[in-house]
């Protein structure tokens, strides 16, 4: 036989996809009917259900809880939302704040504006790491608002407006550099212990650097008791004392703001000069008109005092606004729950039937809430994280033709 | 109502098909009848005269075929769906014995091996076809087995394969004159 003729090499070839197993039938089908029936995987419903059906679903849904994780760990919105939900679930219940739910999204508003305030210490405190509770910010929104708090500043410091993009880190170097700022903040505590609080807020100052206690009263006893503190603070230490006081008790409102007075400090300096100048001047003026008229001397050394008497209030202006720069006044009020005033009265009055009422009613809000909620959770991860579905879709789809291939369906 | 009496051997692959995906087990046999026979042929060519392993990929094939019957959409011919699982599964086949012959470290590839002991017994000259068909790339090695496969027809072939029926030809022209080049001279003499 010649292999490279043509037909001989084709019979060749042919015989090479012969089955020669005489005439019985090999019956590979029977075999494969009989491993298919014994495996256990078909039988009956329950059997292809775990072994065909589960599977499937099991890897659905990795795959699903995978894109959702992995969206929920790079959508910016859902590090807003974690850190949203910690401030919440630190928080007592609303029921408990004795607030409406409008109320309730002011103090959130007014929450916001601190920890935006909080990225603008003064000195030293901006080289501190920001607060764990901002780390999952980072939106637009926040940035917004940072601009606006930035711009309410500056308003209020009567310089720069809304816009103004050097005003920013000017601001923030508070007590340093050209700009000198008089820091002042609020912080509404509420606590059952008022007297308790009360004095641990007393010694959050640090009297070894001259912080002291400006003002402090303590009124009422028990669920009447209200106190208050204005606190004299290093301005680098702001926000270590409001940190401090965060951790006292719970926070119903906080709000910062600065004062500019670098023009003022400008002005006096510039007065203070032109004072010292004339009063130099009359000075030399008195040396060399020894000789003159005891009158006209005399008118001259009016002068000079008038003169002085000026320097000494301008030194004085200046070492009080001085002081003030130096030190943040924060004012502390302390107050009870809420709840435990006229809500209580009025549960108490209305009966069982009316308790009961406003339990439905807050479970109902509570229930309405959350569905809002998980709404717009799904919303999110499936509009945010569209482009990991269209990902998650085309791999399952390339994985199904795979196999369809492999099956040789396509 | 016609063709629920027609008798097993003269229906249609497809409806053999839809009555063993309905519960007719003997459907399946007259579909075994019919190829089985021949799927062993082919894949004991594509898988180096293994006879063993023949089986081993058409016993898989049938399986899948029981296995996904319902699905079967009619795209293609039964036909044309039995040869490509065969196909698929004597690829996965050799893949599976190339990687433990890798694993292993050890030449075990009968397929491959030249001058190996194939279970097929037949002539030197059958023989020296099918170490150069071993030689062959695996595309090759099926297009042209599948081409002389009995009964086979161009058409089919490249219909199987997924490919138009003028590049199945250049191709197979292709593969005809490097399989004769690889041919040892003295068989030519």
């Amino acid at each position: 036989m010649n292999l490279h003729d043509q037909g001989d090499l084709e019979q060749s070839l042919t015989n090479l996809t012969q089955w020669r197993g005489g005439d019985r039938q090999p019956a590979a089908w029977e075999q494969a009917l009989a491993n298919h029936e014994q495996s256990p995987r078909n039988s009956g419903l329950l059997g292809r259900a775990v072994f065909w059906r589960m599977p499937t679903a099991v890897a659905a849904s990795v795959a699903i809880l995978l894109v959702t994780a992995l969206m929920i760990a790079i959508l910016p919105e859902f590090g807003k939302a974690r850190s949203v939900a910690t401030m919440r679930s630190s928080e007592p219940s609303r029921k408990q704040l004795g607030t409406a739910g409008v109320s309730n999204g002011a103090e959130f508003n007014d929450r916001s504006m601190s920890y935006t305030n909080d990225n603008f210490p003064p000195s030293s405190a901006q080289t501190a790491p920001l607060p764990a509770r901002d780390v999952g910010g980072g939106t637009s929104n926040d940035g917004a608002l940072r601009q606006n708090a930035a711009d309410t500043m500056l308003l209020s410091a009567g310089i720069g407006g809304a816009g103004s993009n050097n005003a920013f880190p000017q601001d923030v170097g508070a007590t340093g550099g050209d700009r000198q700022v008089v820091r002042k903040a609020t912080i509404e505590l509420e606590a059952s212990d008022v007297r308790g609080v009360f004095l641990k807020a007393g010694m959050v100052i640090s009297e070894a650097g001259g912080e002291f206690i400006e003002q402090s009263s303590l009124t009422g006893e028990g669920d009447t008791a209200q106190a208050s503190l204005t606190l004299r603070i290093a301005a680098n230490r702001v926000h270590a004392v409001l940190t401090a006081l965060h951790d006292l008790a719970k926070v119903r409102s906080e709000t910062q703001g600065g004062d500019d007075v670098t023009a003022a400090i400008v002005d006096l300096e510039a007065r203070l000069r032109n004072e010292q100048r004339v009063e130099k001047e009359l000075l030399e003026l008195l040396d060399k008109r020894a000789d003159a008229p005891l009158e006209d001397i005399l008118r001259l050394r009016d002068q000079i005092a008038r003169v002085r008497q000026g320097i000494e209030q301008i030194d004085g202006q200046q070492q009080r606004l001085s002081r003030l720069v130096s030190l943040a006044t924060i004012l502390v009020i302390i107050r009870p729950p809420i709840e435990k005033g006229e809500p209580t009265t009025q549960s108490e009055q209305s009966g069982l039937g009316k308790y009961f009422g406003e339990a439905i009613k807050d479970s109902w809000s509570s229930g309405m809430r959350f569905l809002a909620d998980t709404l717009g959770g799904l919303l999110s991860v499936l509009v945010g994280g569209a482009i990991w579905w269209i990902a998650l879709i085309v791999g399952l789809l390339a994985l199904r033709q795979y196999l369809r291939r492999r099956a040789g369906l396509a | 109502m016609a063709d629920r009496d027609m008798p097993r051997d003269q229906m249609p692959d497809k409806q053999l098909l839809a009555s063993f995906a309905a519960g007719d087990r003997d459907a399946l046999g007259e579909l075994a009848r019919r190829y089985e026979r021949s799927l062993l042929g082919l894949a004991c060519g594509l898988l180096g005269g293994r006879r063993d392993l023949a089986l081993d990929a058409v016993q898989e094939m049938w399986l899948r075929v029981i296995r996904f019957a319902r699905n079967f959409n009619g795209q293609s011919r039964v036909k044309t769906w039995l040869y490509r699982i065969t196909i698929n599964e004597c690829r996965a086949l050799r893949a599976k014995i190339a990687r433990d012959a890798k694993r292993q470290a050890a030449s075990v590839i009968h397929v491959e091996s030249p001058g190996k002991v194939s279970e097929e017994s037949g002539s030197d000259d059958a023989q020296r076809v099918r170490e150069a068909v071993g030689r062959l790339d695996d595309h090759r090695r099926t297009l042209v087995l599948l081409c002389y496969h009995a009964g086979m027809t161009h058409v089919q072939a490249a219909d199987i394969l997924g490919i138009p029926l003028g590049t199945l030809k250049s191709r197979l022209h292709a593969t005809l004159t490097h399989l004769r080049q690889s041919l040892p001279e003295e068989v030519q003499a």
